[in-house]
């Protein structure tokens, strides 16, 4: 019997589709949506990030030039 | 390292800089890129029931942030990210075939044959189902599902033409429409 490894398979898959999604350019995102419908799953997107930063408002009201509230706790981080 | 510093001077914390640089890339992505971000969160989840987009996001972020995976000079964060990602449902994965979450039905594994299903089983149902899912997003567009094949076969682009007869130009087109079905996928709203 042929010797089958689906889980070979599937990663060299995942691994070409990945290529395929980085690969899109700006206007192929564009192309499959209405903005409302980008601006949606970018909101998401924000969201997730916010929640790991630890701010309640939406990542976007993060000043970016301070170190979020997550590398407090982290062991990279040494305070004063 | 990088020092942040109170009005008056006295500092308040010390990061390390690639960290930094980390949160302010992420922060600078664009609409488009965190399109992307979803797309490959939700492919990455693909067939993993136990697993959302979203957790496996929000988990990658905070190992970059965290610095326990250094971004590589060169990466676009993105690609970072996207890697962390793949770690991450790969040792989900692991450790839910080890704590026997994943339990296969003799009946499933033989269908699928080999030695690897008889000496792993679990492994290989949850890699099947998972490619089956994946091959779901492609139902319908024969050519997509040909090319899909032989990527999982680890076949060049020439090689996956000459086997399915398909042009260059048939090759590009389908790649393109692909894409577009990543991305539509990305956008959709649900965890699944």
């Amino acid at each position: 019997m042929t010797r089958w490894r689906p889980h070979i398979d599937l990663a060299r898959l995942l691994g070409a589709l990945e290529g395929e999604v980085l690969a899109a350019s700006d206007d192929a995102v564009r192309l499959v949506a209405a903005p409302r419908e980008i601006a949606a799953a970018a909101a998401e997107v924000r969201q997730v990030i916010a929640a790991v930063l630890g701010d309640p408002d939406g990542a976007g009201g993060v000043d970016p030039r301070l170190p979020p509230a997550a590398f407090l706790r982290e062991h990279r981080v040494r305070q004063h | 390292m990088e020092r942040f510093t109170e009005g008056s001077g006295r500092p308040i914390v010390t990061v390390d800089n690639t960290t930094v640089d980390v949160a302010r890339a992420i922060h600078a992505l664009s609409s488009a890129d965190l399109v992307r971000l979803k797309a490959l969160a939700r492919l990455w989840t693909r067939g993993q029931d136990a697993l959302g987009w979203s957790d496996v996001l929000h988990e990658a972020i905070a190992r970059a942030l965290g610095g326990a995976r250094r971004w590589p000079p060169g990466v676009p964060i993105v690609a970072f990210l996207s890697g962390i990602m793949r770690s991450i449902c790969e040792d989900h994965w692991r450790r839910a075939r080890r704590e026997g979450q994943l339990i296969a039905r003799e009946e499933d594994v033989a269908d699928l044959g080999g030695e690897d299903a008889a000496s792993d089983p679990e492994r290989t149902l949850a890699a099947a189902q998972a490619l089956a899912a994946v091959n779901d997003l492609f139902a319908g567009d024969a050519v997509a599902l040909m090319v899909i094949a032989g990527l999982a076969d680890g076949l060049s682009p020439p090689e996956i033409c000459r086997l399915y007869g398909l042009t260059d130009r048939d090759y590009d087109t389908t790649r393109r429409r692909m894409r577009r079905a990543l991305l539509r996928h990305g956008l959709a709203g649900s965890e699944t």
